[in-house]
């Protein structure tokens, strides 16, 4: 009950005048890129990244917030329309969406992908509420050798979660790490690997790398293989599901919530995950499979239910332990340690309003969500008709002043520049940049936490397995590795990752 | 043709390449002991296991037949990063505003569908955004322009 009373003290931050206003700002935003395929929430928190950091921590990490669920619900509304997924998360929405509005019933779809999804995120809520102070304790226990065993699961999730080949996965990871050294060494005050070029001194810019890698990246890609856009089907005539749909749906998107909420506590996974999973789950309980990926509205619930349930249970590792699961959550990270916020154990006591009010916030902003999208939804289509060749520049100048602003410093956007060829590079060598991106954020705590677990053990990797809870994740890292290297998951992987 | 197009063949080339130079600059740094890791310790063991894990994927497609490269399409590339790099040149130099336009108008032909009519006024359009945005409304510290 406590952590309900602390709730409400969340909600009071939330609803401040000007939080609200970066709330609807975030979810307005979200949608729409949501909506436009070829920009992701990544590269639009990348780039606003600079603009935040004037805002006050909770209102900058609302609207951050804002963007990355509110692109769960805008890449939805074009899969279902257009088969058109505007974001990974979405893909299999496509499958059953696209069905329905093929059959004239897409006001049905969006209607039911908004309310699954609406579900989805008052439950998850709930959810960390009520989670929330065990986590606490739990998070309490862990200390140097957990922190070491933790950020290798994190980094082992994000190589089995990659896309392409494990081994190449591990070698981005190893890179990720390895970049993330450069610069000064906190503990011996040496410099690393920086060649003398002094603005590397404070290590590279995670604004460049992350908005090089993947913003740009994923812009050259667009320019190379102009997408054939989908068309638009039909009218969008009745928007509210019949009572056969609701009777139909209703299970599965408590299946996918459930599904969803805990899929988002492990490092590694997030929303693209967990709404394919919730797919497979809803195709094997369904009495009658054929259906699927022919308008079946279960199809559509309950991953939606997923993705949206896992996009706000993803905070949790990053908000308790400091650990974030998903490239989005690193560059999260990224924007509270700007801020001079460390994420972990203690943020629950030492800021239980940034952390209450961002839970808060999510609610919210759901709620608003639901009025941005289904009445509003035409105009979101509107948008659709936008052409790339005047999207791209505008992408790009963003990018530009977003990495300047930062630090004033026109090295970094010349570090865009490489980091963009090298991302260019990456993708034509079928390398995933997330184990990367990742790696590099997690890297200078992982070396910090490994020198001190292993000062306290003097040397001895015993430390590791002598502790239960260090144990329990080692058991963990091991079943992840095991699943790699099993080969029908990396048949299952593989078809996961091709649909 | 055969391996020197292979995907694999290439990327096990750059991690092996990468490992190894940061192994050899790594030399530099005091590597210490376990219980007294020095600055050189875990970017050197790092390096180490990135050259291992390159070797393996050289060596892996080198004995079987892995999936060619995608040929590069030039075009969008130069246009784009011309564009990022005559930002990076014109914005202390000439402040925000001249920055905007010629990064816009030098990004536009990265398309082939591009238009000289509708990149003029884009390029325009973004200049007052742009300065709209970042300097009025966020204060950000950056010359409109300079001479």
């Amino acid at each position: 009950m406590e952590s309900l009373a602390a709730l409400a003290g969340g909600f009071s931050a939330a609803l401040g005048v000007h939080n609200l206003l970066f709330c609807l700002l975030g979810c307005l935003l979200g949608t729409l890129i949501g909506v436009l395929p070829g920009i992701g929430p990544l590269a639009t928190i990348a780039m606003l990244l600079p603009i935040t950091f004037a805002m006050d921590p909770l209102t900058s990490l609302i609207m951050l917030a804002g963007i990355y669920y509110g692109a769960q619900y805008g890449g939805s509304t074009t899969a279902i329309l257009l088969n058109l997924p505007g974001e990974t998360s979405s893909v299999v929405t496509c499958l059953d969406g696209y069905e329905m509005a093929k059959r004239g019933r897409a006001g049905a779809a969006l209607a039911i992908a908004a309310l699954s999804s609406f579900f989805a995120g008052c439950v998850a809520t709930l959810f960390i509420a009520l989670l929330a102070p065990s986590l606490a304790a739990f998070s309490m226990q862990v200390r140097s050798p957990e922190y070491v065993v933790l950020i290798a699961l994190g980094l082992v999730a994000s190589v089995v979660l990659s896309r392409g080949s494990p081994l190449k996965a591990v070698a981005m990871a190893l890179l990720g790490l390895l970049l993330g050294t450069l610069g000064t060494d906190v503990t011996s005050g040496e410099t690393r690997f920086v060649e003398n070029v002094l603005p590397l001194y404070d290590g590279l810019s995670f604004v460049a790398l992350a908005l090089g890698l993947f913003g740009l990246a994923e812009l050259l890609s667009n320019l190379e293989h102009p997408e054939a856009r989908g068309t638009l089907v039909g009218r969008i005539s009745r928007l509210w599901p019949s009572a056969d749909d609701f009777r139909q749906a209703w299970k599965a998107v408590l299946r996918g919530t459930s599904l969803g909420s805990l899929m988002g506590l492990l490092p590694g996974s997030g929303a693209a995950v967990a709404s394919f999973t919730s797919y497979v789950v809803e195709k094997r309980f369904a009495r009658d499979p054929s259906r699927f990926g022919y308008g079946a509205v279960e199809g559509v619930a309950g991953p939606e239910a997923a993705n949206n349930a896992a996009a706000q249970t993803s905070f949790i590792p990053l908000l308790m332990l400091g650990i974030p699961g998903t490239a989005t959550m690193a560059l999260m990270m990224g924007a509270m340690m700007m801020q001079g916020i460390a994420p972990g154990s203690a943020i629950v006591t030492t800021n239980p309003t940034l952390f209450w009010g961002l839970i808060a916030s999510m609610w919210i902003g759901n709620l608003m969500l639901l009025v941005i999208n289904l009445p509003m939804i035409g105009l979101w289509v509107k948008m659709l008709s936008v052409p790339y060749r005047i999207l791209f520049p505008s992408i790009l100048l963003f990018s530009c002043i977003g990495v300047y602003s930062l630090n004033a410093s026109s090295f970094d956007v010349w570090m865009l520049a490489i980091f963009a060829a090298a991302g260019y590079a990456l993708r034509k060598l079928d390398c995933d940049a997330a184990p990367l991106l990742i790696a590099f954020v997690l890297g200078p705590l992982l070396e910090e936490h490994l020198r001190r677990a292993l000062i306290i053990s003097r040397g001895s990797p015993m430390i590791f397995i002598e502790r239960p809870i260090a144990l329990g994740l080692i058991v963990c890292v091991a079943i992840l590795i095991a699943l790699i290297v099993l080969p029908s998951f990396r048949a299952r992987r593989e078809e996961a990752f091709h649909e | 043709m055969g391996v020197l197009r292979s995907r694999d063949f290439w990327s096990g080339t750059a991690f092996v390449a990468i490992g190894l130079w940061f192994l050899w600059r790594g030399q530099d740094y005091r590597f210490g002991s376990a219980s007294a890791m020095g600055p050189g310790y875990f970017p050197v063991l790092i390096a180490l296991a990135l050259a291992l894990v390159g070797l393996v994927i050289l060596l892996k497609a080198l004995r079987s037949h892995a999936a060619a490269i995608e040929r590069p399409v030039l075009r969008p590339l130069v246009f784009v990063l011309a564009s990022i790099i005559v930002f990076a040149l014109s914005i202390e130099r000439f402040g925000l505003v001249p920055a905007t336009i010629a990064a816009i108008l030098v990004a536009s032909p990265a398309s082939r569908a591009f238009r000289w009519g509708e990149t003029v006024p884009l390029a325009i359009g973004m200049a007052g955004f742009g300065a709209l945005v970042f300097v009025y409304a966020l204060s950000q510290n950056m010359p409109l322009v300079r001479f």
